[in-house]
């Protein structure tokens, strides 16, 4: 019994419909030789070990974020002697950036099947709703319950990404959908009681510890992202953890009421972060998709040459099935998967094959 | 870090969340603190 739960336990772990060598967008969680942390003894421990590529890439991307920390504190700066208001156009230009990150690794997101990418996606999203699109909009004084509804939305952030971050999250569990229904319902209910009652409010004192515990926790998500994006080598969660951890070290800077210069600059390097993570994420999702198409072009091109060598004079009707979805294969229709489960099909039972014999078997075994 | 359940049935879903962004605030409140003073002299910025 040990020993064949362990021969299937080594055996790879491709999805039944696809054959080793295609790009199914997901990495092989096997046994993989030659790749320390990911091996299948390497699962359960919780030894931090990260390989020396990720290490070296980390190092320059916190290297190209503290630059580019630098450059915007320089401009910023200068924006700020001009006379300008640096907070609020620094708010605008991250706002954009913000949502456009979010975007990008939505939708590379959505064509990569990533659960996690999708979470991420909406934290980015809601991080900018609720960081720079008050300062953007000059919402900075405004009374009741709204900025209470900014932390609620800050923890929202936290627990999309905890979640993101989390390796064995159920994929049943609605957490962009609790975590955007919460927010609307915060932001009705500020909306509606500062309807009804307008100097009702919350104590500053309070919101802004409130919202300093809120900002702590996104600083630890983003550690905690870093943490994993590094044992794990994944390139999004840790440059969306340095972002996330510089935005939260933007507002700990903030609060201690040093001048205004180093978090706006802080803020912009975390958006460079951000844009960092979702453009190549978007492009390697693109990639991949251009990879599966060659890949079943290439299949279809196989399976056709098959079906010609097994002889085109006594072509049976299913054959000509199988050669006419081929032909659809190639021509990048939206049939991508039927080919497949046709031919593995096995023949009725109790029927003889209508075909002459061995031309279908073979073709169906590749 | 696992999910940690407490005696009064309280489930933590991420505890080593809740234990970094703890030791984050009290240090940065510890820094406000501390640089209160500080600021109160120099001027708080613009």
């Amino acid at each position: 019994m040990t020993s064949s739960t362990r021969s299937r336990a080594d055996a790879p772990a491709a999805r039944p419909a696809a054959p080793d060598a295609w790009p199914t967008g997901r990495r092989r969680r096997g046994a993989g030789p030659g790749v320390p942390g990911r091996g299948a003894d390497a699962r359960p421990s919780v030894r931090f070990r990260v390989r020396p590529v990720a290490a070296r890439a980390f190092a320059l991307e916190v290297g190209l974020v503290a630059l580019t920390g630098g450059l915007a504190w320089t401009a910023v700066r200068g924006v700020d002697a001009a006379g300008l208001p640096a907070a609020r156009i620094a708010s605008v230009l991250v706002f954009a950036g913000g949502i456009s990150a979010a975007v990008m690794i939505a939708v590379a997101g959505r064509a990569s099947g990533s659960r996690r990418a999708a979470r991420i996606a909406a934290a980015v999203g809601g991080a900018a709703l609720v960081g720079p699109l008050p300062v953007a909009l000059d919402l900075g004084g405004a009374a009741g319950l709204w900025p209470a509804v900014a932390v609620v939305g800050q923890l929202a952030v936290v627990a999309l990404l905890v979640v993101a971050v989390r390796r064995r999250s159920p994929a049943h569990r609605p957490v962009v959908t609790l975590a955007a229904a919460v927010l609307a319902c915060a932001a009705a209910l500020a909306g509606t009681l500062h309807g009804l009652a307008p100097s009702v409010g919350l104590p500053g004192a309070l919101v802004a510890d409130a919202a300093l515990a809120a900002w702590a926790g996104t600083g630890a998500a983003g550690l905690l992202a870093v943490g994993a994006g590094l044992r794990r080598d994944r390139p999004l969660l840790r440059r969306v953890g340095v972002a996330f951890a510089v935005l939260a070290a933007s507002h700990a800077v903030r609060a201690s009421g040093a001048a205004v210069v180093v978090p706006v600059a802080l803020t912009f390097a975390a958006t460079a972060a951000l844009l960092a993570a979702a453009v190549p994420f978007l492009f390697s999702a693109v990639r991949g998709l251009w990879e599966q198409r060659e890949a079943y072009r290439v299949e279809a091109e196989r399976l056709r040459a098959a079906l010609r060598s097994a002889g085109s004079e006594t072509r049976a009707p299913a054959v000509a099935e199988v050669v006419a979805l081929a032909d659809a294969v190639d021509e990048r229709r939206r049939t991508t998967r039927a080919p497949l489960r046709l031919v593995a099909a096995p023949p009725p039972r109790g029927e003889p094959s209508p075909a002459p014999e061995g031309a279908p078997g073979k073709v169906s075994r590749g | 870090m696992p999910a940690v359940r407490g005696r009064s049935g309280i489930v933590c879903a991420a505890p080593d969340v809740v234990i970094v962004s703890v030791v984050i605030f009290s240090v940065v409140i510890a820094v406000r603190d501390g640089m209160r003073p500080w600021v109160a002299e120099v001027g708080p910025g613009r």
